[in-house]
């Protein structure tokens, strides 16, 4: 035949007919008492063999449709070949209507987690930032032992001492965000601002949209307000007008002329400033030891690399004492202490902390359910090829060489691997709008997630490789095929023991993989449950709405009467219908805005740098409200404030550091920003990064000339409709000028903190339940198939006596071989994986012997099942139908 | 199944009766290649009998004029087979043929018939 020329979807048909026809002689010679041997040769002989065929066939057009593929043939014909294998395979797939939904859903599903999830990965974690040679910028940070933290960032000496002196930079710049009121209209309106240094924007290489980025002059003390619009800003608030430049904007109560507008691209890391404002430092007043605060960015040199540049820093310390003298109180000793050293990472990864690890994990976990819907569509493929080994003898016996047969193999999972490609895409776009959705708060770069180019390549390779995995899976199985198949062919073909291993190793695959999922998930369900239990140092959040109150200097002057208007303010409060306390502090619970310092204890004294402790300035009712009790001692009232008595409140495990109970701690004495403090009262510990880190020690002082402050109010009227406008009405009672910024409740705040976890919690339990069904399917199918390979032994042996029970042992035996083993490698391979997620879990370790055990049982439970179900029809078998069946 | 049949019908194969005998087969229902040969060898009481290796050719051969389609119909449990009708060409030329085929039936008809007359 293969003389014919004729292209290969049609050979195939013709093949497929032909054997068809053969089949039909040999059941009829057989039905009519021929012995089988003798059918296949009688059904042979009149099949005069392919020459006769191709000397008919030779006038028709078909015989010149194309040529033959051939090894090392012209690109051209092998694509032509391709194209053509591929249009019959995706013909063949239609017409098996049902296994073609179910291999390509499987696969859509992997294929569309897994595409999901990678674009989370590659928005977040892969893609570039969105500027010049982004990998020439880096984030300039300190390590300091002696502050207790590896993130120092900069101050105004170490700006000017690296500006003058670093041979790495090109350039470099400092930020830092603050929150200004901007009045527009007569509405006082809370926004964010970037203030940043006049290198920042040129060494970021933006350029204006409209008018001028800041000059020097500009960020020098006493310099003109200028202010650079954001794109977004510009049209919201000037209607997108041209001639903005020049224009007044009046920021914090001060009037501001308009710079310029920075173009509709610019994204600052994780700033959504609507402005930006100029950030002045002052030379002469710098010192070597003060005004750590803002972050500083630099573009290295061509060339220079992050060890180059971390030692130029290390060369320039020592210069900044030098440059800029230390100030009393500072002293030598304490500048020794602190131990400044450099701490240069790429500017990509300060945007992403603590995530990637997260990601990489799901990651990790969509990657096993992928791995698992493989293992299904290959046992699906392999089931079928087995059913058509008959098909392939026919056609080896007609001529058709082992490659083409493969051929046909790899054109057919090509084409489900498309489809489910395709189907995969469609569910990662679903997908990713999902998760746009419920991303963390700290998800950083959240609008750089989206299915493109990048991960539509992704997806392609992905595809592909599942094609050929699954192609070449049977072709490689089936590549031996002989003559003789053709003679038991149709009939009750005995599978090879090989097939079957095969078989029994996919699913002993799945069980490994499902349950490595299970105890993931299990384990950060634990972790979530185990910070749901913790003291975080408040009761009932979700009664307690919080807000930020910032009284720029042009409204109030006097810090005494800055006292007196929050006092009033929250006397206002609690005049509100439904409030039980309000209070307020320098930062929430959890928000992190607190501060740390070095703070001596008056009978412990310690050579050197004392420890760095958090500071939070209160003021009186914030630990009332916030439901924190007072473990000894006393709170904070106004006279204590008025009066600025020198008290302060520390955290209980503070206390018990120092002086092992909290009542001890009374009447001792700790630094304050003037000198001694005495402790008035110990309250209970407060948890102000997160549910998950362990409780900081916290010492409170009263507040003083603090000009953004948090209130607390807690009510059972919180989230109720009017209440907010209410104490809105509250605060404009005292002064109208006053904006409220940052408004939640408290409990929105612990979602906050406890966003990543629950994000990777859910995730992973969603991977971990699809990797359980299609664990199920997987051990359900295999079973259920050897199962009806089997009837006919089943048949004999039932017809011999075998009891119904006897039968379902048979394969109930077989599953829970094959479920056990599965479990004992999971367990082993968890026991190795699951080390690197042990910084995601809370108060569980990695071996946690209660996931592990439930997660084996759960898994165990459902491979019974899976197992139970086929085992029971096999033995519900008619030993007459199935020997007949079997005949 | 003889030698003999099968090199007469081998003869009216070129001579383009066989077209006639498969068209006016498959004009009453679509039928697959198998059941075609067997109707043809049972209904010529065993005198007809077509060749594996000749009958696909032939069908082929009609595809290709457009005179009948082949599809491929699956059943459940059994494996698919291709179906072969005749098209509205095929009738139109079926009924041409049947007519020709009528009036030299005919036409031998009257010859022998006045012989034996």
């Amino acid at each position: 035949l293969s003389s014919l020329h004729l292209s290969p979807a049609r050979e195939r048909e013709i093949v497929e007919e032909l054997s068809q026809h053969l089949d039909d002689r040999w059941e009829e010679l057989v039905a009519g008492g021929t012995s089988a041997d003798e059918a296949t040769q009688a059904a042979l002989t009149e099949f005069r063999g392919g020459d006769v065929l191709a000397k008919y066939m030779t006038p028709l057009r078909q015989a010149h449709a194309a040529s033959p593929l051939t090894p090392g043939a012209p690109a051209g014909h092998l694509l032509a070949a391709l194209s053509q294998d591929l249009r019959h395979a995706a013909r063949t797939l239609r017409q098996q209507p049902g296994f073609s939904a179910v291999a390509v859903l499987t696969l859509a599903l992997g294929i569309g987690a897994t595409t999901a999830i990678f674009s989370v990965v590659y928005g977040v974690l892969l893609k570039p930032l969105p500027f010049e040679e982004p990998d020439r910028l880096v984030s300039v940070r300190h390590r300091a032992p002696g502050f207790n933290t590896a993130t120092l960032p900069q101050s105004a000496a170490t700006y000017f001492t690296y500006r003058d002196h670093a041979r790495v930079f090109e350039e470099i710049g400092l930020w830092r965000v603050q929150e200004v009121t901007i009045a527009r209209g007569g509405t006082p309106e809370p926004e964010q601002a970037l203030r940043v240094t006049d290198g920042l924007l040129p060494l970021l290489r933006v350029r204006p949209f409209l008018g001028a980025l800041f000059r020097t002059e500009d960020v020098a003390p006493g310099a003109p307000n200028r202010v650079l619009l954001t794109y977004g800003y510009w049209r919201r608030a000037f209607g997108a007008s041209r001639d903005v430049v020049g224009r007044l904007l009046m920021i914090d109560g001060s009037p501001y002329d308009v710079a310029g507008v920075l173009p509709a691209s610019f994204k600052f890391l994780e700033t959504r400033a609507a402005v930006l404002l100029p950030l002045p430092l002052n030379r002469t007043q710098a010192s070597a030891l003060g005004g750590f605060g803002p972050s500083g960015v630099a573009r290295l040199k061509p060339g220079v690399t992050l060890a180059e540049a971390s030692d130029d820093i290390a060369r320039m310390i020592p210069l900044i004492p030098e440059q800029f003298p230390l100030q009393p109180p500072e002293t030598r000793e304490m500048w020794e202490g602190v131990g400044l050293a450099p701490n240069v990472i790429p500017l990509s990864e300060i945007v992403i902390g603590q995530i990637g690890r997260s990601l990489w994990i799901l990651f990790g976990a969509v990657g096993v359910v992928l791995l698992m819907a493989w293992a299904n569509v290959a046992n699906l493929l392999l089931v079928r090829a087995e059913a058509r080994r008959q098909e392939f003898a026919v056609r080896t016996a007609v001529g058709a060489s082992h490659g083409r047969i493969a051929a046909a193999l790899v054109s057919e999972s090509l084409v489900l691997g498309m489809a489910g490609g395709t189907a995969g895409v469609l569910l990662a776009r679903a997908g990713v709008g999902l998760l746009r959705q419920m991303a963390p708060v700290g998800l950083p770069r959240v609008d750089d997630i989206a299915v493109d180019g990048v991960t539509l390549l992704f997806t392609l390779t992905l595809s592909i490789a599942t094609a050929l995995l699954f192609g070449l899976l049977p072709a490689v199985t089936f590549g031996r095929l002989d003559f003789n198949l053709l003679k038991d062919a149709g009939r009750s073909a005995s599978t090879a023991p090989g097939q079957h291993r095969t078989r029994n190793m996919l699913v002993v695959a799945q069980v490994a993989l499902a349950l490595v999922l299970l105890i993931v998930s299990g384990l950060m369900i634990r972790t979530f449950v185990a910070m749901r239990r913790v003291q975080p140092g408040y009761v009932r959040p979700a009664e307690v709405q919080t807000f930020r109150v910032r009284v720029p200097p042009t409204l109030i002057r006097e810090p005494q009467q800055l006292a007196r208007l929050y006092e009033e303010i929250v006397d206002r409060l609690v005049q509100v219908p439904g409030v039980d306390a309000a209070g307020l502090a320098r930062s929430i619970g959890m928000d992190a805005a607190t501060l740390g310092a070095p703070i001596a204890v008056e009978d412990r004294p310690v050579p050197g740098t004392p420890p760095t402790r958090h500071v939070k300035p209160i003021a009186p009712g914030y630990f009332e409200t916030m439901g924190n009790p007072v473990v000894a001692g006393r709170t904070l009232t106004w006279t204590d404030i008025h009066h600025a008595a020198p008290v302060a409140l520390i955290s209980e495990n503070l206390a018990r550091e120092y002086w092992g109970e909290p009542s001890k701690a009374l009447g001792k004495r700790i630094s304050g920003p003037d000198g001694w403090l005495e402790v008035v009262g110990v309250v209970g510990d407060e948890r102000l990064n997160g549910l998950n880190q362990p409780a900081p020690t916290i010492v409170y002082w009263p507040m003083e000339n603090n000009r953004d402050m948090a209130y607390v109010v807690r009510s059972v009227r919180v989230g109720r409709p009017g209440f907010l406008r209410e104490l809105q009405q509250a605060v404009w009672s005292v002064n109208p000028n006053l904006p409220l910024a940052a408004v939640r409740t408290l409990d929105e705040i612990e979602a906050d903190s406890m966003a990543s976890t629950s994000f990777a919690m859910v995730m992973l339990a969603i991977s971990a339940s699809v990797a359980l069904l299609l664990g199920l399917v997987g051990i359900y199918g295999v079973i259920r198939y050897i199962a009806a390979q089997r009837t006919n032994e089943i048949g004999i042996r039932m017809a011999l006596g075998a009891q119904t029970g006897d039968v379902r042992r048979l394969f109930l035996r077989h599953g829970i071989v094959l479920t056990l083993t599965g479990i004992t490698l999971g367990l082993g391979a968890a026991v190795l994986l699951t080390r690197v997620m042990s910084a995601l879990l809370f108060e569980v370790t990695p071996l946690d012997t209660v996931t592990y055990a439930a997660a084996s049982v759960l898994l165990a439970a459902v491979a019974l099942l899976a197992t139970y179900l086929p085992a029971r029809r096999a033995s519900g078998i008619d030993p007459i139908v199935a020997l007949r069946s079997g005949m | 199944m003889t030698d003999i049949n099968t090199r007469a019908l081998d003869r009216e194969l070129k001579r383009g009766s066989a077209e006639l005998l498969i068209l006016s087969v498959l004009e009453a229902r679509p039928r697959h290649g198998y059941d075609l040969g067997k109707l043809i060898h049972a209904r010529s009481g065993g005198q007809l009998s077509f060749h594996i290796d000749s009958l696909y050719p032939l069908l082929y051969r009609l595809e290709e004029r457009g005179w009948i389609t082949g599809r491929w119909v699956e059943r459940p449990g059994e494996r698919r087979r291709r179906f072969y009708k005749v098209t509205a060409e095929g009738r139109r030329v079926l009924a041409q043929q049947k007519r020709t085929w009528a009036a030299f039936v005919e036409a031998v008809r009257r010859v022998t018939g006045a012989e034996h007359a």
